[in-house]
């Protein structure tokens, strides 16, 4: 009996062993072939062809769209920012068995690729302009519908409507000063061919869409914005400036922060030298420092290599520089056919 | 050391918020963390990258992640979006001319799926300044109203004089809190 029990147990032991064996080549096997498909999808040159394909399904569709209906665009635009996400999850996921130039290069056409869809879409897509006034007439309509109290409607209409400081001039000579600057915030839009002065110690300067102006401002408190500006001469004292969208502008600046610039070109600049009566008053007033000018220091958000000048923008050489503002004003006017 | 430390930590963790600062350039997002956290403000400019603080407040480890606004920047906010309990939309109240931008951008962050289960925080920056918008005014604009998608809430601040910035941390904090750690 004893015998008996012993050889049963070993069969089973046998078998139990062979059936480990088998399960253990079993995994080995599906192991091997795991890494064989990873090693396939994961060789550079897989990635690159599918990248590229990807890369150019995007950019063909994006091509072929036309202007049509807006919820068409829209759903359109969303499966393509979806792609685009797509793609940059495929890359990133990728990254680890790229080379260095590999991924700076995809990196770029991905980022192509988004600015051109941002590009298409604000083409095909216009987006609407800012204003108040649109605003409180669609909120009025729509308290009619609630019926609110009558005092309720006359109290939205009465909220402070955005005006800008001045807008859409074409040769000109403006001049602000005191109490119409001191410790405002100063905005300009559409204007050409204007020369702008503005005497005193502003607390923001906003410019938008100017084109071959001259503007000659004296001291910001805070910050100097721009955008859109083509062919414009400034001169200024701020803490902080930003330039966006512009293209060829000399910028005679006092500033104490520093100055960037972003998606623009051809953009000088040089160290203030624009004074007027009262300029040293103003900056004392507008609480900067006199003795601080970090006029060199440009950030360009387009142009993040540390060791190399940006392309984008350049020092006015020190002989190149405005010096006599009343002869330069004068010729200015001239050449742009202002009349004074 | 040993166990007991291993509790300790895990127990740190959990007490963990990360806030995400987001917003238009010249909003006022790196001032904000900087005041928040006491440091000098006279030499900040334009972030190019972004900044990280963690700082300790009411018992909680605060991540605070400041991530420059520039328009070329604002395609790597994504980056971010990950595990963010909190997001502070901070808003140039001053800035009348761009008021529309900043709402079509807040605009795409709350349909952004990663930020679900977010509380947002939007900051009406600047209020020292003479021609700033009231908080009223900005929730108006932004059509904050309109939002069912997030706990929020809006609040006047200036970073500058540090006024109400308290108040308005406190509550995004008190918000997370309840939502996070309920068993406490």
């Amino acid at each position: 009996m004893e015998s008996e029990d012993a050889g049963v147990v070993k069969n089973a032991r046998f078998e139990q062993m062979a059936k480990r064996d088998r399960e253990r080549k079993q995994v080995i096997e599906k192991n091997q072939r795991e890494r064989q498909n990873k090693s396939e999808h994961e060789g550079i040159d897989y990635f690159e062809s599918m990248f590229d394909k990807k890369v150019c399904d995007v950019e063909n569709r994006l091509n072929s769209m036309q202007p049509s209906d807006i919820s068409q665009l829209q759903e359109q635009f969303t499966s393509i920012a979806k792609d685009l996400q797509e793609l940059q999850k495929y890359f990133t996921s990728s990254t680890i068995f790229l080379n260095d130039h590999k991924i700076k290069t995809c990196q770029n056409v991905i980022n192509q690729l988004l600015l051109k869809s941002d590009e298409t879409k604000s083409r095909l897509m216009p987006k609407k302009k800012f204003g108040f006034k649109n605003k409180s007439v669609a909120k009025s309509s729509k308290a009619d519908v609630a019926v609110l109290k009558v005092d309720d409607i006359s109290k939205e209409s009465s909220k402070k409507e955005f005006q800008w400081t001045d807008s859409n001039k074409r040769c000109e000579v403006l001049k602000f000063s005191d109490e119409k600057v001191n410790n405002q915030d100063l905005t300009f839009k559409e204007m050409e061919n204007c020369v702008i002065y503005i005497f005193g110690h502003s607390g923001s300067l906003q410019m938008s869409k100017l084109k071959n102006c001259l503007i000659l401002c004296g001291a910001v408190s805070r910050s100097v914005f721009a955008d859109n500006c083509e062919n414009c001469v400034f001169a200024f004292a701020c803490q902080q400036l930003r330039l966006h969208s512009s293209q060829m502008c000399n910028i005679y600046i006092h500033v104490t922060s520093r100055a960037i610039i972003e998606d623009c070109k051809y953009i000088n600049f040089a160290p203030n030298t624009y004074k007027y009566e009262n300029y040293n008053e103003d900056i004392k007033k507008s609480g900067l420092d006199l003795n601080v000018n970090n006029w060199e220091d440009v950030g360009d958000f387009n142009w993040l290599s540390t060791d190399k000048q940006s392309p984008h923008w350049n020092k006015i050489k020190e002989d190149e520089r405005i010096t006599d503002w009343s002869d330069f004003i004068e010729n200015f006017i001239k050449t742009h056919e202002i009349c004074t | 050391m040993g166990f007991l430390t291993v509790l300790k930590k895990m127990r740190q963790k959990e007490k963990e918020m990360r806030i995400l600062l987001l917003g238009l350039d010249n909003a006022g997002k790196t001032t904000i963390l900087k005041r928040f956290n006491g440091e000098p403000i006279d030499t900040i400019s334009p972030t190019l990258g972004f900044n990280i603080k963690t700082l300790e407040h009411r018992g909680y480890t605060l991540n605070l992640w400041d991530v420059g606004g520039q328009k070329s920047l604002r395609s790597y906010w994504r980056n971010y979006f990950e595990s963010t309990d909190g997001l502070v939309w901070v808003v140039d109240a001053a800035d009348r001319m761009r008021l529309d931008a900043c709402k079509e951008e807040l605009n795409i962050l709350l349909q952004e799926e990663r930020l679900a289960g977010a509380t947002l925080l939007v900051l009406a920056n600047k209020q020292d300044l003479p021609g700033a918008l009231s908080a009223q005014e900005i929730k108006d604009v932004l059509e904050l109203d309109k939002i069912t998608t997030h706990h929020w809430s809006v609040v006047g601040v200036s970073a500058v004089t540090g006024d109400k910035l308290l108040n308005a941390i406190d509550w995004l904090i008190g918000d997370i809190a309840k939502r996070i750690f309920t068993l406490d």
